[in-house]
């Protein structure tokens, strides 16, 4: 028995080592100085390998003993070169970590800064430049807009409210629409942003538009999730969950979408703080969600109509995801979703599946919309927008506005029969 | 033998779309040649006993790299039963799949990298934006094409699998014929929400397609 034990802490002590070995592999820059001719004819040799690239100086041939050399290593031989630097004794040390963002801030086009106009909303934004549209917006419309605090994340970064409003005296209707509410789904807080832009800009010229911001005000939260969305900025382009930490354990982050009150932590969530789906020490454990739910509680009377955005696989869901069980206004939702599928079939040529929930994908306790649902918002959605899975959550910035205009098309087409419904 | 009639939109019927998509693509696909299954029009399933659960679906196909038109088959996806993962077996007939004739640009793309003196390394295919170089697309489509095998055997009924991303590529030297690449991809497990990594070394070449020669699933990255 003893040895099996051993065996197993060997193993487990095998997986805390391989955890981390996932970060060190960024390509990095080092900063190397060759104290000998020795050292130079090495350095040229190393430098000349096509795993790494020389960026100071030009070229390998203009190595020279005690001048800097800026050398750009591939993750894949990070270890190799510093282990050979380490056994010639050179003086080296690492000048950048994570080049691989840098790299790809170099790669975006200038010339579409949100500062600028243009494109804005047919290119993915970081969280410093959603912050800094939003605020924009708000000043710019005064009459149409209300910016509101409604908390903050667990790193502090606030979330905004951006409300709607057509001009016009106050209405007792409302719809809120959330999005980024998981980090690495981009069109998500894309498809928030378009909204506004397209929702303002439209207003008084497109009917539907104007018919929607005159009935209702329209609550829209851009970025819930913005320390997760940071992340997939600068360090994992693939993370999911927010960026909390608790003291028990080495994993961070909790899925938001899990940890909604709505049957919490059943079939389909984890209780294990290393899974993608860890639905948080108790319901609404993350500021995130209580921010949200805290909003939605105080504003019960007249939010009627709530859709939270996700991406990808092109569906429109409705409640229930905890349950196989029947919402008793099914029917009535699955009219909803199936004629807004058929307008973006007949529009935009693509498939949208659409169902509850936990027929069309898979059983997911603890959602926001389920939650939404059962503090009485009887019209509640999740969609999930581009695409298919041919780029998944890497939608290319020139799909952005087909994506949109599609999401659009059935948040349109919901909220206008809800209207009806309401008068 | 109890037979039960699927809603196509439901994830019964679209995760045994997924297999087919899979195995579609481990048969016809090509750097230059990709199937996605566009919708599903009828499903139902027939439960086999001990040897599994059968799928039986008709649907709709189209070449997304090709961007071809539509073309309709049908198929029967049997997931085996047991505690061991095996991989579904799948058989499928099509009235006319869509396939636009891809041999001069495969031939083009043989030449050029059989050819390279320097040996293509990438990574990050597509980037955080989505965005592919376009010399590297045929890469990208390749690493989705290997990546089909695995998915594929890894399918079962618990299961839905897509491709993510190629987080890396390195060319080997070329043997008998064959471009030699040693790929790592990400791959999205719907299901948990992870993001797999599974290193794939490949072999390619339009005489003999592709062949995954070896296949290794790299351990969880929880790092934080």
């Amino acid at each position: 028995m003893r040895p099996l034990l051993l065996l197993a802490v060997l193993i487990c002590f095998h997986c805390i080592l391989r955890k981390c070995f996932c970060t060190s592999e960024q390509d990095k820059v080092l900063f190397i100085i060759a104290a000998t001719q020795e050292q130079v004819s090495l350095l040229q040799n190393i430098s000349s390998h096509n795993e790494t690239v020389l960026w100071q100086p030009a070229s390998p041939s203009l190595i020279a003993v005690k001048t800097p050399v800026h050398l750009y290593v591939r993750s894949s031989s990070v270890t190799r070169v510093t282990e050979l630097l380490r056994a010639h004794r050179f003086s080296f040390r690492v000048m950048l970590e994570n080049t691989q963002n840098l790299i790809q801030e170099q790669i975006r086009n200038d010339t579409t800064d949100p500062k600028s106009g243009g494109m804005t909303y047919e290119r993915y934004h970081s969280l410093e430049d959603i912050y800094h549209l939003v605020n924009i917006t708000s000043q710019e419309h005064p009459d149409m807009t209300k910016l509101i605090l409604i908390g903050s994340s667990f790193e502090k970064n606030p979330l905004y409210v951006l409300k709607l409003s057509g001009r016009r005296g106050p209405v007792d209707k409302a719809m809120w629409m959330d999005c980024g509410i998981h980090a690495r789904e981009w069109i998500s807080p894309a498809f928030c942003l378009w909204f506004i832009k397209f929702a303002l800009t439209f207003y008084n010229q497109n009917p539907d538009i104007t018919t929607m911001l005159d009935e209702m005000d329209i609550y829209i939260l851009p970025i819930m999730n913005p320390d997760g969305y940071k992340y997939t900025w600068t360090t994992n382009r693939m993370w999911r969950k927010n960026r909390s930490v608790r003291e028990d354990s080495s994993c961070v982050g909790v899925d938001l979408n899990r940890n909604f009150d709505a049957n919490w932590c059943t079939t389909g969530a984890s209780s294990n703080p290393c899974s993608n789906i860890y639905c948080g020490q108790y319901p609404e454990s993350e500021p995130e969600v209580h921010a949200v739910t805290k909003f939605l509680r105080s504003h019960k009377d007249s939010v009627k109509l709530y859709f939270s955005i996700h991406s990808y696989s092109q569906m429109l869901l409705f409640p229930y995801s905890y349950t196989h069980e029947e919402i008793p206004n099914h029917a009535e939702l699955y009219e909803l979703v199936q004629e807004a599928a058929i307008k973006i079939r007949r529009h935009y040529k693509n498939q949208y599946r659409y169902g509850s929930g936990a027929k069309t994908i898979y059983l997911a306790p603890g959602g926001s919309d389920d939650w939404a649902y059962d503090q009485g918002i009887t019209y509640s959605f999740t969609f999930e927008l581009q695409d298919l899975g041919q780029y998944g959550f890497l939608l290319p910035p020139n799909l952005i506005s087909s994506a949109c205009n599609e999401a659009f098309a059935a948040v349109k087409t919901i909220a206008l029969r809800v209207i009806e419904k309401l008068q | 033998m109890t037979s039960r009639e699927l809603n196509p939109k439901f994830f019964e019927a679209s995760r045994a779309g997924q297999a087919i998509q899979h195995y579609i693509n481990t048969i016809h696909g090509s750097p230059f040649r990709l199937y996605v299954v566009t919708q599903i029009h009828k499903a139902r399933t027939e439960d086999m006993g001990e040897s599994g659960m059968k799928y039986i679906l008709e649907f709709s196909v189209k070449d997304t790299v090709g961007q071809s038109s539509e073309g309709r088959c049908s198929a029967e996806v049997l997931f085996p039963k047991g505690e061991t993962q095996r991989p579904p077996q799948v058989q499928f007939s099509c009235d006319g799949l869509p396939r636009l004739n891809t041999s001069d640009k495969e031939q083009a793309f043989y030449q050029k990298y059989s050819a390279n003196t320097n040996p293509v390394t990438a990574t990050y295919l597509p980037d955080s934006y989505g965005h592919i170089e376009p010399d590297m697309v045929p890469f990208w489509h390749l690493g989705w094409l290997a990546a089909s095998f695995v998915m594929l055997n890894e399918s079962n009924e618990n299961t839905r699998y897509n491709m993510a991303q190629v987080a890396k590529i390195k060319q080997l030297k070329s043997e008998d014929d064959q471009l030699h690449f040693e790929y790592e991809v990400l791959l999205h497990d719907m299901v948990s929400q992870e993001i797999i990594r599974w290193k794939l070394l490949i072999t390619w070449s339009p005489a003999k397609s592709i062949k995954v020669v070896e296949s290794e699933l790299l351990p969880r990255c929880h790092c934080n």
